[in-house]
């Protein structure tokens, strides 16, 4: 059935995989894509520059006749009519934000909060909310470090999307506003919308986040294999792959089961050492076992975190941006370990269920495109 | 050069040579860090022997005056007692059986080298791109020079 469909952040690296996946799977989709006019995208999206201006995301997917792309800005409401004027939704993927953990929370706040309060204002006057559906992109880390439950030999299980609120830095309290807004038209207004909520995202073409992990272990030439002990205190690696996220959007779209609902979207658990293990192996670089006791292990990663934190102010005052911005260094210090089994009893499959198939894919990417260096 | 001296030098030339083998040699030619260890360690190896068969004479050494390297079996009395130079004497004489001692420590050399290059591995990383441990420690101004300088090339 022919469905006129909204993608916002139509430039950003999940906007164009969910086009290319649109394109391929939906023939019968038309699409609107809209993104920020290119100068202020350049001046927002700093992060994409983060290692180099040469790494580009693949908007020249929006080139194809199936897609109608509008430039529009969700803080100024005046671009947004251009996008809502003459046409009557059947689904709008609402992928546009901020994503950046160097960003000041009122800039967060303007383009994540403000930015899906315009876009639901508009949405509410000129749309048919009994017929449209809302896919809102949201984060894992809404739920921060949450408590978890343990099973009886005292390892943690993952949370699931009940965990309560509890976001740990200011792109995922921005990210926790902009759930309660669209929960409050959920509510009110019976808007037919559904939240998904990824876990860091890899993929090809991925810039900021995971990227950084595997540039890192590619620099320096090692992969740091700290184990820690006792095993239960290990630390999860929440990891989605970006073409499982857009398929698993267009599935919770069709899906009448998931209205107002939040759906964790991450892969099996994994491990930190597991992965960086394996991620070394794909690389070609060292990786030395280590064996840590917990406690040291806290000590060494906060040192870490301190140093990283002191490259941040540095950056700050040199008017830059840090290699490693400090929530990502969270990562090293926290437990974060959440469920995909809503997503999967709802029947959705992973093409990419378990890490090791993911990040095959993805460093096989980047060493082909020479995104990673490598010495052949 | 003493055994002291020469442990200490293989150490440290490990480590430097994989510096600037990763730094300059390896794009010519990647057995660079194999030449490197040989040519060294054939370097210290003679030189050593040299000195322990009275060869090389290191008498000359006494013109310090806290140096008294004795006539007879000098180059023995230096290799173990190579700290003179700096005004260290272990006062250690060489006695029959210490042959073998002393060709371990020969034979350790090799070891310390590697122990060297394998440091120097971590800290400034193996192939051409890469930075070792020195990418997490390196200033922030220099990340930011290294991102100018590849977005430049690019």
């Amino acid at each position: 059935m022919s469905k006129l469909v909204l993608v916002d952040g139509a430039k950003g690296h999940t906007g164009t995989f969910l086009i290319k996946e649109i394109l391929e799977t939906k023939p019968d989709w038309n699409i609107i894509a809209t993104d920020l006019p290119i100068d202020k995208r350049d001046e927002l999206m700093a992060k994409e520059t983060i290692f180099s201006n040469r790494f580009k995301y693949m908007t020249e997917i929006l080139e194809n006749e199936r897609i109608l792309f509008i430039p529009a800005d969700l803080t100024q409401k005046s671009t947004l009519i251009h996008l809502f004027q003459g046409k009557r939704y059947d689904i709008i993927f609402h992928i546009a934000s901020l994503y950046d953990y160097f960003a000041e929370l009122e800039l967060l706040r303007k383009i994540n909060v403000e930015g899906i309060q315009n876009l639901l204002e508009i949405v509410y006057k000129t749309q048919d909310l009994n017929k449209l559906r809302f896919i809102s992109w949201s984060t894992c880390g809404v739920y921060g470090e949450p408590k978890y439950q343990k099973n009886e030999k005292g390892y943690p299980l993952p949370a699931d999307e009940t965990a309560p609120y509890e976001p740990p830095n200011n792109y995922s309290v921005s990210k926790m506003e902009q759930e309660l807004v669209l929960k409050e038209y959920i509510n009110k207004y019976q808007l037919k919308a559904t939240i998904i909520r990824p876990a860091p995202i890899m993929g090809p073409y991925q810039i900021y986040g995971v990227f950084h992990i595997m540039q890192i272990v590619n620099k320096s030439g090692f992969g740091p294999g700290i184990h820690i002990y006792p095993k239960k205190k290990r630390l999860a690696m929440p990891l989605i792959h970006v073409e499982d996220l857009a398929r698993s959007a267009i599935f919770l779209a069709e899906n009448e089961q998931s209205l107002g609902e939040a759906y964790n979207l991450v892969l099996d658990p994994c491990f930190q050492e597991d992965f960086l293990e394996y991620l070394a192996d794909l690389l070609n670089v060292d990786y030395f076992n280590f064996p840590v006791w917990w406690p040291f292990y806290k000590i060494f990663s906060k040192f870490l975190y301190w140093l990283n934190k002191r490259k941040n102010e540095k950056a700050k005052k040199l008017n830059s941006r840090p290699p490693i911005d400090l929530s990502m260094a969270e990562y090293t210090t926290h437990q974060y370990l959440f469920s995909n089994k809503k997503v999967k009893d709802l029947g959705f499959k992973f093409k990419f269920p378990d890490f090791r198939s993911a990040l095959k894919d993805t460093v096989d990417w980047y060493l082909n495109n020479k995104w990673l260096e490598s010495e052949y | 050069m003493g055994f002291a001296e020469g442990l200490i030098l293989s150490f440290t030339l490990g480590w430097i040579n994989s510096y600037l083998y990763r730094k300059y040699l390896r794009k010519r030619n990647k057995d660079w860090i194999v030449f490197l260890a040989v040519i060294f360690l054939f370097v210290l190896w003679t030189v050593d022997s040299l000195i322990y068969s009275n060869i090389i004479d290191v008498s000359w050494l006494n013109f310090l005056p806290w140096v008294n390297i004795p006539s007879v079996e000098g180059g023995k009395y230096f290799l173990w007692n190579s700290f003179i130079a700096f005004g260290i004497d272990f006062q250690i004489t060489h006695q029959p059986g210490m042959e073998v001692i002393a060709s371990f420590l020969l034979i350790s050399y090799s070891f310390w080298y590697y122990f060297g290059s394998k440091l120097g591995k971590v800290i400034h990383g193996s192939k051409i791109y890469q930075q070792g441990h020195y990418l997490i420690y390196r200033p922030v101004k220099k990340f930011i020079r290294d991102r100018e300088k590849e977005s430049k090339n690019s």
